[in-house]
C-alpha cells in the first residue's frame, strides 16, 4: 500500500518532473495536466531552440518548451510528455521526460533529490527563464 | 778291244806253226797247202770265233754299262751271239732293257706326277695355309666373340640373377601390397560403414537440430508476442500513471475533498509505475530473451547449414570410400595378379638363369673348343708347312728324277 500523500493546507504539493539529467519541482496548483505528446508536434518557423513547437491537446494549440533550456540540463532524448501550466488564461506545455511523483513533501525528500539537483520551478520562476530567454534572442538578433 | 780279239787268233796262229815247224821239214810239198789250209783257216776262225766273241762281249760290257749307268740301250739287243751264253745273257739284258724301258716309263710317270703332285700340294699347302691363316684369323676372332660372348653371358647370367632377386623382392612387396592392400580394403569398408552410421546419425542430430530450430523459431515467435503484449501493458501502464497523475492533480485541485481520490489516484500511480517497470523488465527480458532465441536460431541454422554441409561432405566421403573400398579392392585384385605375374617371372627368372648358366657352360666349351681349333688350325699349318716341306721335297726329287730322265732319252735319242 503506497504511502498517502502528504498534501498541507499551507503548502501546495509539488510535482516532482525529470528532464535529462536534471530534475525541477513544480506546483500542483499551477499544472493543468500531464499529457502525452507521442501524438506529434509541429515546429514553429524562426522560433528559439527552447521552443520545441506547436501541438494539439483537446482541440487547442498549446505551445511546448523544452524544459531542459529552463533547467540546465542535458537530454538527448526528446520528452515524451508535457506538463500543462496554466498562465493566467494561457497554456504553456513543458516538455519532460517523465513526471516522477506528486507530492507535499517532495521538496523535503531526500530520495526525490537523490542525484539529481531539484530546482522549484513556478509559475514566476518559468516567466523569469523566459524573459531572459527572449532577451537574449533579441540581444543575439541586435547583434546580428 | 781288237787286241783282245787278235790274241787267240795270233795264238791259234802261233801254235800252227809251231806245228808246221816241227812237222813241214819233214813233210812233203804237197802238204804245205794242206798245211796252210789246215792251220790257217782254224785260226781264221778261231779268229773269228774269238773276234765275234769280243764283240758280243763288248755289245754286252756296252748294254750292261749303259744300264749300270741308268741310261736306255743304245740299240736293242742281237736276237742272235756267237756264243750261245753271251746270247742268253743278251736276251737276258734285252729283257732287262725292257723292263728299265718300263720302269723308266713308270719312273718318268711318276716323275711327272710327283711334279704335278708337288706342284699340286705345293699350290695346295699355300691355299690351305692361306685359310688355315684365314681360319686362325677367323678362329681368334670367334675366339675373341667366344670370350666377349663368356664374359657377356656371364654378366647376363648376374643380371638375370640379380633381376631374379630384384622379382623376388618386387614379389615380396606385391605379396605385402597385396596384404595391406586386403587390409586397408577391410579398413575402408569399415570406415564406409562407420561413414553411413555417422550419416544416420547425422541425419538423425540433423532432424533434431531441425525440430530444435523450430522450435526456437516458434519460441521466437512467442516471445515476440509476449513482448508485444509486454509493449501494450507498458503503454498501459504509462497511461494510467499518467491518469493517476491528472486524477492526483485534480484532486490537489479539489482541496480537501479529493484527498480520498487522492489517496487512490496515488495508488493507482504507483501501480502503474510498479506494472511500467515490471514491463520495462519483461521487456528487457524478452528482448534479451529475443536476442539470444535469434542467436539460438542463428546458432540453429548455422548448425543445420554446416550439418547439410556436413552431411553433403559426409555423402561425398562415403562415396569416396565406396571408391576407396573399390579401388582399394580392385587394387588389391591387381596386386594378387602382379604377385602372381611375380611369381611366374620368378619361375622364368630362374629358368633364364640356368638356362643362361648352361649358355656360359655351352659358351665356355665353345671357347674350349674354339681355343682346340684355333690349336689344331695352328697344328695344320704347322703340318703344312711341314708339307710344304715335303712338296718341296717332292719337287727336289722329281727335278732329281728329271735331271736322271733326260740323259736317257738322250741315250734313246742318240
Amino acid at each position: 500500500m503506497a504511502e498517502k500523500p502528504q498534501f498541507s493546507s499551507a503548502a501546495s504539493p509539488l510535482m516532482v518532473i525529470r528532464r535529462g539529467n536534471r530534475r525541477a519541482r513544480i506546483p500542483i496548483e499551477q499544472v493543468e495536466e500531464v499529457f502525452e505528446v507521442s501524438s506529434g508536434c509541429s515546429p514553429v518557423p524562426g522560433a528559439p531552440a527552447w521552443v520545441v513547437g506547436l501541438t494539439s491537446h483537446h482541440g487547442q494549440a498549446v505551445l511546448l518548451l523544452e524544459t531542459a533550456a529552463f533547467l540546465g540540463a542535458t537530454a538527448e532524448e526528446s520528452g515524451r510528455q508535457a506538463v500543462l501550466l496554466k498562465l493566467g488564461d494561457d497554456r504553456l506545455g513543458l516538455v519532460v521526460d517523465r513526471v516522477e511523483a506528486v507530492d507535499q513533501l517532495a521538496e523535503d525528500t531526500e530520495g526525490h533529490r537523490g542525484a539529481f539537483e531539484s530546482e522549484l520551478l513556478d509559475r514566476n520562476r518559468l516567466l523569469a527563464h523566459i524573459e531572459e530567454k527572449l532577451a537574449s534572442s533579441v540581444d543575439l538578433q541586435a547583434k546580428a | 778291244m781288237k787286241s783282245r780279239f787278235l790274241a787267240p787268233v795270233i795264238v791259234g796262229a802261233l801254235l800252227l806253226a809251231t806245228a808246221g815247224a816241227w812237222l813241214l821239214p819233214s813233210s812233203p810239198a804237197w802238204l804245205l797247202p794242206l798245211w796252210v789250209s789246215m792251220t790257217a783257216l782254224p785260226a781264221l776262225l778261231a779268229g773269228l770265233w774269238f773276234w765275234r766273241r769280243a764283240l758280243d762281249e763288248a755289245e754286252l760290257q756296252e748294254q750292261m754299262l749303259q744300264l749300270e749307268q741308268g741310261r736306255r740301250l743304245t740299240r736293242a739287243a742281237k736276237r742272235t751271239a756267237f756264243d750261245e751264253e753271251i746270247g742268253r745273257m743278251m736276251r737276258q739284258l734285252e729283257a732287262l732293257a725292257a723292263r728299265q724301258q718300263r720302269l723308266l716309263d713308270v719312273v718318268a710317270e711318276a716323275r711327272e706326277k710327283l711334279r704335278k703332285s708337288a706342284v699340286d700340294i705345293n699350290n695346295l699347302a699355300h691355299q690351305v695355309n692361306a685359310s688355315a691363316g684365314h681360319i686362325s684369323r677367323s678362329v681368334e676372332e670367334i675366339s675373341r666373340g667366344a670370350g666377349l660372348q663368356t664374359e657377356l653371358v656371364e654378366k647376363t647370367s648376374a643380371l638375370f640373377e640379380d633381376m631374379a632377386r630384384s622379382i623376388q623382392r618386387a614379389s615380396a612387396s606385391a605379396e605385402e601390397a597385396a596384404r595391406s592392400s586386403h587390409l586397408a580394403s577391410q579398413v575402408a569398408q569399415d570406415g564406409s560403414r562407420l561413414a553411413t552410421d555417422v550419416v544416420e546419425e547425422m541425419r538423425r542430430v540433423f532432424e533434431g537440430v531441425e525440430r530444435f530450430s523450430q522450435q526456437v523459431m516458434t519460441f521466437g515467435e512467442c516471445t515476440q508476442e509476449i513482448g508485444n503484449i509486454s509493449r501494450v501493458i507498458t503503454e498501459v501502464a504509462q497511461q494510467t500513471h499518467l491518469l493517476a497523475i491528472n486524477a492526483t492533480i485534480e484532486a490537489a485541485r479539489a482541496g480537501e475533498a479529493g484527498r480520498g481520490f487522492a489517496v487512490v489516484a496515488e495508488e493507482i500511480r504507483q501501480l502503474a509505475e510498479n506494472t511500467s517497470r515490471s514491463a520495462d523488465r519483461i521487456g528487457k527480458l524478452i528482448e534479451q530473451v529475443t536476442e539470444l532465441s535469434q542467436e539460438a536460431m542463428a546458432a540453429a541454422a548455422e548448425s543445420t547449414q554446416r550439418l547439410a554441409q556436413g552431411r553433403q561432405r559426409l555423402s561425398s566421403i562415403i562415396d569416396a570410400l565406396k571408391n576407396i573400398v573399390g579401388a582399394v579392392t580392385a587394387g588389391a585384385e591387381r596386386v594378387q595378379v602382379i604377385s602372381h605375374l611375380a611369381k611366374e617371372q620368378i619361375a622364368g627368372a630362374e629358368q633364364s638363369v640356368k638356362a643362361i648358366q648352361n649358355i656360359s657352360l655351352v659358351a665356355r666349351q665353345h671357347l674350349e673348343s674354339t681355343r682346340a681349333v684355333s690349336q689344331a688350325v695352328e697344328n695344320q699349318s704347322s703340318n703344312l708347312l711341314d708339307a710344304t716341306g715335303l712338296a718341296s721335297q717332292i719337287a727336289d726329287l722329281a727335278d732329281r728324277l728329271e735331271k736322271q730322265l733326260p740323259s736317257v732319252a738322250e741315250a734313246n735319242h742318240g
